[in-house]
């Protein structure tokens, strides 16, 4: 007997069906990717900022850190020329760095944001106190 | 089923099939990398956190040692009272006083988003050595540990949250000491020699030059010892950074002693004289009357006359019991006699009412009775010298010089004489001011210890003054020439001693002073009224009207003695020299101490008689004299400054006493041959007391020579000192050839070490310093020199802050390119405590800027040649000695330096002010954990 195949109702059914899936899986990937994506410039930006605080607390010790002090109390991008051993730091794409290292009495205060962006822009921060014999 | 149907159904399953299998896997994936955004995400979290706590126990340990370090501050006055509780206590440090030690944290838990919690716990808190200021003592040696001195850790634990959720707890523990830098004690004195044993030659006749004739070599029976030519280098101690002048010295007559000219009379003046009968014992002759000086090698400066006394040298003035006048002022400058300036009077203080208090002017005036004449050039002049049969005879068998001319010609001043070989005098520096009022309480008189047993009848007070209220405006101020103020004088006209009988005292008789011909003469001590003098006798109307006197019974309202027969008997055998004496080594402070207000109402200085104590046991001694006087007295009197209370003292709370030291200073030991040290554990045990304990840092020679010096910017040598380090050796105490350690590297050759910071270098053996030794940043010494440019106040001292080299076991050398040491050097070893130069010594100066204290000089190697013929023209004897020895002078023009021990007055560890100043807080950071 001869197949007169899948009636219009069916492939609709169908192609609905599909459609639906694959949006799902779309989505469930693109989730994936983005957290995947984030969490891979989280860790950069993280690791980014461990090295400066690293480097910021060498510079406080061989008392080279005049060159990096801010001027005022607001965040601003960091020179990150004046470190020590900058050229070591890997900087990512997209990623930029604001800070403020002010002179305390008895240290240094580093406040650290860093940016990056992707469909969105996002943060992360971190704060340290270094202590200094000179001062 | 319709196959139409069956192959719907399943391409519907196929592709629910496909989209689950996808889905599951996109599912899986996702929630991976959602895990791993979390995870991540956490990372930062927790990194961010870390620096967070990292940041509060930074600042917060930062802060602590910060405000344990001030002078003042509310938080260590409150830590300091909870630790000396010896119990666990915590510190929230959100609580007020302590809420500033984390204002950066909470800047930062702010722009980060997180809350926090921070504590300071407090353990295992414990004072060095037993326990603090007990009033109780086995040995007659014990140190009291300052009762602020201890040690212990304290942890910072931090609890962070964000949201107040995922709370995180961190903690850090550090080791922490509280410490003095100051040694103890010893530090009081700008020179300190601990041994005056028999063995060492320091017992009775050690200032006594044994009357011998030469030419007989019967040396116990006399004879006299060449110093003149000997190559011994002279020794100086400047008991003030104030008496160290080097600027603007003019030639001034001798016996002045103009504090503008100081340097240059100590240098002259100063020197020490070796040899005695045996020959082992040694007495430091600081009074050489400016007969010589050593350019050459050998004395040949003409000795200067006394203006207006005919032909007497000032050697003669005082060799022919003309008497030798130094004045001791407690109250100011005088003008005969500038012994030292007097501190100047911080311009606010209160003075008093003057009702109330009591101000003592001494004067002294030094005799020495067992002094013989003796002129190379002229052995005939001591005929008329000397009216005793006996020592006519001893001048008469002692070699007179043929040919005086030989004299000049080998260097020596055709007037030399050995009028300068005098037994030890000592040159009393410094002023003592003693009021009631603490401000005006100041201390500066020389910590010099007197070296061996001192003769007290060579030195005898000849007076003590009230202050006049004259004196409230201070001498500086009104003194002059045409007005200078007369206070009543209490006369001590004292004095027993047998003069031909080998200095023996008197039973019956006492002698004083004739006011007219200055002689001394028998006196009748029951009738002599001037011993009841009082200001009813006054001579100027200066002074107060008060009375005051000796003795309660002579009427006064004041006085120093109850008048019972006892103490009037002490006060007549003992008292007209020690107080003197006692002033001078300043158990002068015991007895004002041990007084005090008594029953009879005495004054509060009354010297309580029955108080004292004998420092060998916690009871009083039967007789009172035996506190400073321990020997018999029929046996060539001795007063041998072994026993000694050293009082603490606050000059801004008159009330403060704390006992510094109690016992017998020759028994005194820094360490205790108990002391163990194991470098794996850094464990460390003791019996006793053992200054090693308080050390704040640990290491080896080895590791002190790589890590501790460094090469600084300017290619100096740089040791960063703060608190105490102990460096250890492994060779043991009796080892033949122990390690040195050597104050500098390879990369410090020939270069100045400047320390930076304060504290002590201990080390078991023997100490090289090969290279100057100075201190970064310390104040410049100035015309002033102890008393801070700028500044009105007098106990604002130039800051030179303390740094001491210790030797535990071992002598302490000096390279022959050193020309100043700023430190304190302490080598009290019994066996090695010395000072002595590494190979040679330096031809020219050289300057302990600090103080010195050793267990003795190296006598083993200076020998005494008796009848030594000096280019066949005359015989004496001469002293020699090994180019290590800390007295060899190198030969030749330019050898004529000397060697100066210039005190820091920054050592004092009795002033309490002082003291305080000297505290650090030292900690040591623990294993950082993470919960």
């Amino acid at each position: 007997m001869f197949n007169k195949g899948l009636s219009f109702v069916e492939i609709l059914i169908g192609a609905f069906i599909f459609l639906v899936g694959t949006i799902g899986l779309t989505q469930l990937f693109s989730g994936t990717a983005h957290k995947l994506n984030f969490s891979t410039y989280e860790i950069n930006c993280a690791n980014l900022a461990m090295q400066v605080i690293d480097y910021t607390e060498k510079a406080v010790n061989r008392n080279e850190v005049d060159l990096i002090l801010s001027d005022n109390t607001s965040l601003t991008n960091f020179p990150l020329e004046s470190l020590p051993a900058s050229d070591l730091l890997s900087m990512p794409p997209k990623v930029s760095l604001k800070y403020n290292l002010s002179k305390q009495q008895l240290g240094y205060l580093l406040l650290l944001e860093v940016h990056w962006v992707d469909k969105n822009e996002h943060k992360i921060k971190y704060g340290r106190f270094f202590e200094s014999e000179n001062l | 089923m319709h196959n139409k149907q069956k192959g719907f159904m399943s391409f519907i399953i196929l592709i629910l099939g496909v989209i689950l299998i996808v889905g599951i896997a996109l599912f899986s994936l996702n929630m991976q990398s959602r895990e791993t955004f979390f995870l991540v995400h956490y990372y930062y979290l927790d990194s961010a956190r870390e620096q967070l706590a990292k940041s509060i126990q930074k600042e917060a340990h930062d802060w602590i040692n910060h405000e344990m370090r001030l002078g003042t501050s509310m938080a260590k006055t409150k830590i300091l009272e909870n630790i000396h509780k010896f119990e666990d206590f915590t510190i929230d440090l959100e609580q007020p006083v302590f809420d500033k030690s984390l204002e950066n944290s909470k800047k930062i838990a702010e722009f980060v988003g997180f809350e926090f919690n921070a504590k300071v716990h407090f353990k295992y808190l414990e004072p060095f050595f037993g326990t603090p200021e007990s009033n109780k003592y086995d040995s007659d040696a014990l140190i009291f540990p300052h009762p602020k001195e201890c040690r212990g850790i304290f942890t910072i634990e931090v609890e962070i949250s964000k949201d107040g959720v995922s709370a995180k707890a961190y903690d850090a523990w550090y080791n922490f000491r509280f410490v003095n830098v100051l040694p103890p004690v010893v530090s009081r004195f700008s020179f300190f020699m601990k041994n005056q044993t028999e063995e060492n030659g320091f017992v009775g006749k050690i200032n006594r030059l044994p009357l011998s004739n030469n030419r007989s070599k019967k040396h116990n029976k006399g004879g006299i010892i060449e110093t003149e030519r000997s190559t011994m280098r002279p020794l100086i101690i400047i008991n003030s950074l104030k008496d160290f002048q080097i600027n603007g010295q003019t030639e001034k007559t001798v016996r002045t002693f103009d504090p503008n000219d100081t340097l240059n009379n100590i240098d002259y003046k100063g020197w020490v004289f070796l040899g005695t009968d045996e020959p082992k014992g040694i007495v430091l002759n600081l009074a050489s009357y400016y007969a010589y000086n050593f350019e050459t090698g050998f004395r040949s400066s003409r000795v200067r006359n006394i203006d207006g006394s005919g032909k007497f040298y000032y050697g003669d003035y005082f060799h022919r019991q003309k008497g030798q006048k130094f004045k001791f002022s407690t109250s100011g400058e005088l003008l005969e006699a500038n012994i030292a300036e007097m501190p100047k009077p911080y311009d606010e203080y209160e003075w008093g009412d003057g009702e109330t208090d009591l101000n003592f002017l001494m004067t002294s005036e030094f005799r020495n009775y067992q002094s013989f004449y003796k002129s190379i050039t002229y052995p005939s002049t001591t005929d008329s010298i000397h009216k005793s049969i006996k020592r006519k005879r001893l001048f008469y068998n002692y070699y007179g010089i043929k040919d005086p001319s030989k004299l000049t010609e080998m260097g020596f001043s055709n007037e030399a004489d050995y009028r300068s070989q005098h037994p030890a005098l000592i040159k009393p520096f410094g002023s003592y001011f003693y009021t009631k009022t603490p401000s005006r309480f100041f201390d500066n008189r020389s910590p010099t210890l007197i070296l061996g047993p001192v003769r007290y009848s060579f030195m005898t007070v000849n007076n003590l003054r009230q202050e006049s209220t004259l004196h409230k405006t201070f001498p500086y101020e009104h003194l002059k020439s045409d007005n200078p103020p007369a206070p009543s004088v209490l006369p001590l006209p004292y004095i027993n001693i047998d003069l031909e009988n080998d200095g023996q005292t008197w039973d019956q008789f006492n002698f004083t002073i004739d006011p007219d011909t200055k002689d001394w003469i028998k006196t009748d001590v029951i009738s002599d009224t001037r011993l009841h003098a009082k200001d009813g006798h006054k001579t100027s109307s200066y002074f107060k009207s008060e009375n005051w006197g000796l003795f309660s019974d002579t009427g006064p309202d004041n006085y120093l003695l109850a008048s019972d027969a006892e103490d009037t008997l002490f006060y007549w055998e003992q008292m007209g020299s020690a107080v003197w004496l006692d002033n001078y080594l300043h158990a002068y402070n015991a007895m004002i101490s041990n007084g005090g207000s008594s029953d009879g109402g005495n004054a509060a200085n009354v010297l309580k008689l029955d108080q004292i104590k004998s420092l060998d046991s916690t009871d009083k001694v039967e007789d009172n004299h035996q506190f400073f006087f321990p020997d018999n007295l029929s046996n060539g009197q001795i007063f041998n400054a072994n026993r000694l209370i050293l009082s603490e003292f606050s000059k801004d709370d008159a009330i403060h006493n704390r006992v510094l030291f109690k016992g017998k200073l020759g028994n005194l030991k820094l360490f205790s041959d108990s002391f163990t040290f194991d470098p794996d554990s850094g464990q460390m045990n003791s019996e006793v007391f053992d200054l090693r304990f308080k050390a704040t840092h640990v290491t080896d020679v080895e590791g002190f020579t790589q890590t501790m010096l460094k090469t600084g910017m300017d290619e100096t040598c740089i040791l960063e000192l703060d608190g105490i380090v102990y460096i250890h050796s492994t060779d043991d105490k009796d080892s033949d050839d122990p390690e040195e350690l050597q104050l500098s590297s390879d990369d410090c050759e020939n270069k100045k070490l400047i320390v930076e910071g304060r504290g002590m270098v201990i080390y078991d053996h023997d100490i090289l310093i090969p290279n100057d030794i100075l201190i970064r940043n310390a104040d410049a010494l100035n015309p002033q020199r102890n008393q801070k440019l700028d500044s009105d106040n007098p106990f604002n001292l130039i800051d030179i802050p303390p740094v001491s080299i210790v030797s535990v076991n071992g002598e302490i050398k000096i390279g022959s390119s050193v020309s100043e040491i700023y430190a304190y050097l302490i080598a009290l070893s019994e066996e090695n405590g010395t000072i002595g130069w590494i190979t040679k010594p330096p031809d020219h100066d050289v300057s302990i800027i600090g103080g010195a204290a050793i267990n003795h000089f190296n006598l083993d190697d200076i020998d005494l040649e008796e009848d030594s013929w000096i280019n066949g023209t005359f015989g004496a004897d001469k002293i020699t000695t090994s180019k290590r020895n800390i007295f060899y002078r190198n030969s030749g023009l330019n050898s004529d330096g000397r060697l100066r021990i210039v005190f820091n007055n920054n050592f004092l560890p009795n002033v309490k002010e002082n003291v305080n100043l000297q505290f650090t807080f030292v900690t040591s950071k623990g294993v950082h954990l993470v919960q």
